[in-house]
């Protein structure tokens, strides 16, 4: 079209992007059907914590005064390996900082885009994992808000980090990785919300199995053929950390380069005399 | 004796009196004839050394006048009171005792232009008596448009996926309203500060071409706008629309109003729109 005008290479395609209002990207009169199932996946996700939470309370919360499980756990830990500033110990919760716990940015891959006002490598501050929760609870229906905004102060969100890896040769995957540490039931309850809810709706393809790590439950969104772009959900838990991996990339999408990916993340993560 | 006298007496008298020495003289002359020369003689040298003498004086006097002044200065100078030179000493670096209040150093320090922190809260919100606009679906209602639906919103979604991806975008707050029939979306998007560039060619390329009433964005570097004064159609239908849209940049960070119009968009409903969100940029 006519800016055109000197560009070349990349640019080429930037340019004919840009036009887009005008001609080739004309915004669509139905949503993307991929992504408006992603945005429900992702609502699901968050939905699961909030309502994960909820069983956790009602359930759990009596018979089980979770405050002292806590409190002991990190001094009857014996089991940690001195001389690491981060790791797991063999009750299930994790220590050290996020952006340890989080897999560094592995070879062929550079920090890809924000997640959103948290950035691409983060370990998040407690004002962040306040604003974080704000962020989930602003995503759910009205008439839920108030309950879970209530269980989320009951059982508070820990620690939080995310790093994003985009693929540097092609540029046709993103990877974000979610680190949420809170209390170990919770978070087992909604890695089950999850995967119940993608295998059992109807709404998701079944996604690939990360190898040697069942707790993982991978989901695709239902799309079309033809659709350009996919997208991609897991969700684990490992003791007190749930671990949300979100994928968008050109369809097909690497299904092996997530799974590696996801597999060096949940080994990093893996407790003490857990089977592999 | 009289040879002494009359030799001495010439001497004196030739020097003081001429008239004298002509009567001395004749009275001596018969005796002692042979002095005369002799003692002319020696006259030749006396009146010599008297002339030295003068400027002996005068050379003297020219020395000792430097060399009075010089004293008289120096008993002067020296009479009066020392005035002390300043010191060598360089003040020694002094340290404050208590350490920096970090939050209030930083608000004495000039505000950097980087923007950061949550976009979403440097957009505009949406008016008084729209409703919420989904995007066309692209979006998850986050107020954030991730990667893939900044891509998916687009034709050629893949080719513009990989774009953002190696173009270093960062992230792209939204705000979208529908209102009277027409669709509205002030975007604020974000790339890598090692990406600038691409926040350049956005701003530069966003507002697109096409024949309608275009101008400057008043109060922005680069900003422009266009209405459209011919209608486009979605890709996936023969549904038209005008369209309108605005883009300015700051740093990083580029600003783009769209709006999707029944009718022709006004180029002052869209100014005003980009106004408003220029300021909170700003």
């Amino acid at each position: 079209m006519s800016e055109t005008t000197g560009m070349t290479g990349t640019d080429e395609a930037v340019t004919e992007q840009h036009p887009a209002p005008a001609g080739e990207s004309k915004p669509r009169p139905k949503p993307g059907p991929a992504l408006r199932a992603g945005a429900a996946v992702v609502a699901a996700a968050l939905l699961g914590v909030g309502i994960g939470v909820g069983i956790l309370k009602v359930r759990y919360r009596d018979p089980e005064p979770d405050t002292a499980a806590r409190d002991t756990a990190p001094t009857a830990a014996p089991s940690t390996p001195a001389g690491s500033s981060y790791g797991a110990k063999s009750n299930g919760t994790h220590f050290g900082s996020m952006r340890d716990l989080l897999l560094p940015v592995p070879a062929g891959y550079t920090l890809g885009p924000d997640a959103g006002a948290y950035g691409n490598d983060t370990e998040l501050t407690e004002d962040q994992r306040k604003a974080w929760v704000d962020d989930q609870i602003q995503a759910l229906p009205q008439k839920l808000r108030d309950d879970v905004r209530k269980v989320w102060q009951d059982v508070p969100l820990k620690g939080g980090g995310v790093r994003s890896y985009a693929d540097a040769a092609g540029g046709d995957l993103v990877v974000t990785i979610w680190l949420l540490q809170y209390h170990q039931d919770a978070v087992k309850a909604d890695n089950a919300f999850v995967g119940a809810m993608a295998s059992d709706s109807g709404l998701f393809r079944e996604g690939p199995q990360v190898p040697g790590h069942q707790e993982a439950h991978c989901y695709l969104p239902s799309a079309p053929p033809g659709e350009k772009l996919d997208a991609l959900i897991c969700s684990a838990a490992v003791g007190d950390l749930r671990v949300e991996t979100r994928v968008e990339g050109v369809a097909p999408l690497p299904k092996d380069k997530v799974v590696t990916l996801l597999r060096r993340q949940l080994d990093r993560l893996a407790l003490p005399g857990a089977s592999a | 004796m009289i040879t002494h006298e009359t030799e001495e007496s010439p001497e004196r008298h030739q020097g003081q009196e001429p008239g004298g020495a002509a009567e001395f003289g004749d009275v001596v002359s018969s005796g002692l004839p042979e002095p005369e020369p002799a003692v002319n003689l020696d006259a030749g040298p006396d009146a010599g050394r008297r002339r030295p003498r003068t400027v002996t004086l005068l050379a003297g006097a020219l020395l000792l006048g430097p060399l009075l002044g010089a004293g008289v200065g120096y008993s002067i100078q020296a009479a009066r009171p020392e005035t002390p030179l300043p010191s060598l000493h360089v003040a020694v670096e002094s340290y404050p005792a208590t350490p920096l209040d970090p939050t209030a150093a930083a608000e004495a320090e000039p505000k950097p232009l980087a923007i950061d922190g949550d976009l979403r809260k440097l957009l505009i919100s949406k008016p008084d008596g729209a409703d919420d606009w989904d995007n066309y679906g692209h979006g998850d209602g986050s107020g954030w448009l991730s990667v893939g639906a900044k891509a998916g919103s687009y034709g050629g979604a893949d080719r513009q996926f990989r774009n953002l991806v190696h173009g270093g975008f960062r992230r792209d707050a939204m705000v979208a309203w529908t209102k009277g029939g027409n669709n509205y979306r002030v975007e604020l998007i974000q790339f890598d500060e090692d990406h600038v560039s691409s926040a350049v060619d956005w701003a530069q390329g966003d507002t697109g071409s096409g024949t309608g009433i275009d101008g400057t964005l008043d109060g922005t570097v680069h900003g422009t706008y266009l209405a459209r004064t011919q209608q486009d159609h979605f890709a996936d239908s023969t549904t038209t629309y005008y369209f309108g849209s605005a883009t300015a940049r700051r740093g990083n960070v580029v600003m783009v109003v769209s709006i999707y119009s029944q009718s022709r968009v006004s180029a002052d409903e869209l100014k005003d729109i980009a106004e408003q969100q220029w300021k909170r940029l700003v």
